[in-house]
């Protein structure tokens, strides 16, 4: 396997878990409010989230790449923050994927909160428990498969990511080049043997990531009552 | 004294409660499906918000659930599925703050003689014994003002006389104050010293058990109920039957031990009594009590009589037919024959 390959897929597999991580610390909460909101303007928070799941990826990483320019008030606000363009580079991919991936998300999670609401945490208050220890005691713990779910799916869709990446990172070998990329690369230059390992090591992780998926949807709580 | 005022506006009607009870143990409260029951407790609990909540003149409605002092038992209530049995009681008992009373999780456990359930998930559980179990986990809240939505649906009748009973020791003995919703008369008057009854958001009959349940037979076609009281005189091994006493009263009665608990009461209904102006002799029932009528009204064309046995209150029905046929009266005596006891 080749040096560019290893370098790639290590890279693939850090951006799907930076994201994924981070998705689940912004989502945690959102969520949890999403579930217990029910005021008019639902139907177009939820709408805006789901956004990324229709919209093609290259138009996505068009706007993120006008915004990321530094032209652009929050291009020179990031430049002036670091010194650094996020333009064609790794944290420029890292937030592009977390809009890309938001979804996937977002939408296990508001869905384990609005069933544990509904139930357990009706329960709970009905108990005369604080709101406080309700959230930490009750609903996180109870929690923990839709927070699989929604890592397991963030993650594996991120490692599909494509057009959006090409768009935003281009192809910088070691800092955006990610497996999809370089699979598209040998397939151009016709290094099929290349192709065919990069694409049975993509397809073997994407399987154990939804074998991990249908696993925690398995234990997500619906008990007999 | 305890006075609760609350008033929601619903869909169909408005729940406007306004209610002066005396002090009570067990207040039931009564009414068909839809009248407001469930939505009275969850206003009262903060499940649910409500225009205005008073109770003992003290606005509640604007304080959080925890800071109530109240404990609801919701219909259906889910047990806490990542934890087994006795991680649920012991969730409870170790989250819940402001305890008022000093149940402790082995006395609860004891009393509801759960031991055998404390290692079992959740999931495993029948409906009877999810029930009790979350009967156990309201009592570990910890609170003295408990209200339970349905709470022993699930029981068959041997054990919901038998777990009721025990609410009322639990009533006594640890000063809690229950409001139990059930659809169930016959439940709500062998375990209930008051009882309110509800009808589309306003409480039409208030007071005593007994005279409430009286009203509701009446009015609602209902099939009436009696409660005696009793003392165990003996076990007879012979015949597998306990041998009972009437309180105040020297007649007896003979029944099966399923019938008998520490709650030293009997629920008879009128279907299982028959009259005789002459006392039956040899027959295959040997529950026949003595009894006086004292009052007979004609409500649905039935005639719904009153007799007293000696100073216990029974009530029966009669046909029109049979009424005229034997020219009952008033003040006579009759023989009251119990079946389905032995």
């Amino acid at each position: 396997m080749l040096q560019s390959d290893l370098t790639a897929l290590w890279l693939t597999i850090k951006l799907a878990f930076i994201t994924a991580v981070l998705l689940l610390i912004f989502c945690i909460p959102l969520a949890y409010k999403l579930a217990g909101y029910n005021g008019k303007f639902k139907p177009f928070l939820e709408a805006l989230i789901a956004m990324p799941l229709v919209l093609p990826p290259t138009l996505l990483g068009f706007y993120l790449l006008v915004l990321f320019s530094p032209d652009h008030a929050f291009g020179q606000f990031w430049f002036w923050l670091t010194g650094t363009q996020l333009a064609f580079s790794f944290q420029g991919v890292v937030i592009g994927s977390l809009f890309y991936s938001l979804p996937f998300v977002m939408q296990p999670l508001v869905a384990g909160f609005k069933h544990i609401n509904q139930t357990y945490n009706e329960a709970a208050i009905a108990l005369g428990l604080s709101p406080f220890k309700r959230f930490v005691h009750l609903i996180i713990p109870l929690l923990k498969p839709s927070i699989g779910s929604a890592f397991a799916l963030g993650f594996a869709h991120t490692l599909g990511e494509f057009g959006l990446v090409l768009m935003i990172g281009g192809n910088i070998q070691g800092q955006t080049q990610v497996v999809s990329i370089a699979l598209y690369d040998h397939v151009e230059s016709l290094n099929y043997t290349a192709a065919h390992q990069l694409s049975l090591i993509l397809l073997a992780i994407s399987f154990a990531c939804l074998v991990l998926l249908f696993k925690f949807n398995k234990s997500i709580v619906g008990v007999k009552q | 004294m305890i006075k609760l005022s609350l008033f929601k506006a619903l869909n169909n009607f408005d729940l406007d409660i306004n209610l002066e009870l005396e002090s009570f143990n067990v207040l039931g409260v009564y009414g068909p499906s839809g009248s407001g029951k469930s939505t009275l407790l969850r206003c009262i609990s903060g499940l649910e918000p409500a225009k205005s909540v008073h109770i003992n003149n003290q606005p509640v409605h604007e304080l959080p659930s925890d800071k109530r002092g109240i404990t609801l038992q919701l219909q259906s209530c889910p047990l806490f599925p990542h934890l087994d049995v006795a991680g649920n009681l012991a969730f409870t008992q170790k989250h819940c703050e402001n305890k008022q009373t000093s149940l402790t999780l082995q006395y609860v456990v004891k009393t509801l003689e759960l031991q055998d359930l404390l290692n079992r998930d959740v999931q495993s559980l029948s409906g009877g014994e999810r029930q009790r179990v979350v009967f156990a986990r309201t009592l570990l809240a910890g609170q003295k003002f408990i209200m339970l939505d349905e709470p022993f649906s699930a029981l068959d009748w041997s054990l919901r006389f038998k777990t009721l009973t025990k609410l009322n020791e639990l009533a006594v003995k640890f000063n809690i104050k229950f409001i139990i919703v059930s659809h169930s008369l016959k439940e709500l008057l062998f375990c209930c010293d008051t009882l309110i009854q509800l009808d589309k958001g306003k409480v039409i009959n208030q007071g005593a058990s007994a005279h409430v349940a009286k009203a509701i037979y009446a009015n609602d076609r209902q099939t009436p109920l009696s409660l005696i009281n009793y003392d165990v005189v003996k076990f007879d091994k012979d015949y597998g039957l306990y041998q009972l006493q009437l309180q105040q009263s020297e007649q007896p009665l003979f029944v099966l031990p399923a019938l008998v608990d520490s709650s030293n009461k009997l629920i008879i209904e009128s279907e299982q009594m028959s009259l005789s102006v002459l006392k039956p002799e040899q027959t295959t029932h040997s529950n026949v009590l003595r009894s006086v009528l004292t009052q007979a009204e004609l409500i649905n064309n039935k005639w719904q009589l009153t007799l007293n046995v000696d100073g216990q209150t029974l009530f029966g029905l009669a046909s029109r037919r049979v009424w005229d046929k034997n020219n009952f009266k008033v003040g006579d005596v009759l023989y009251t024959t119990i079946s389905n006891l032995e």
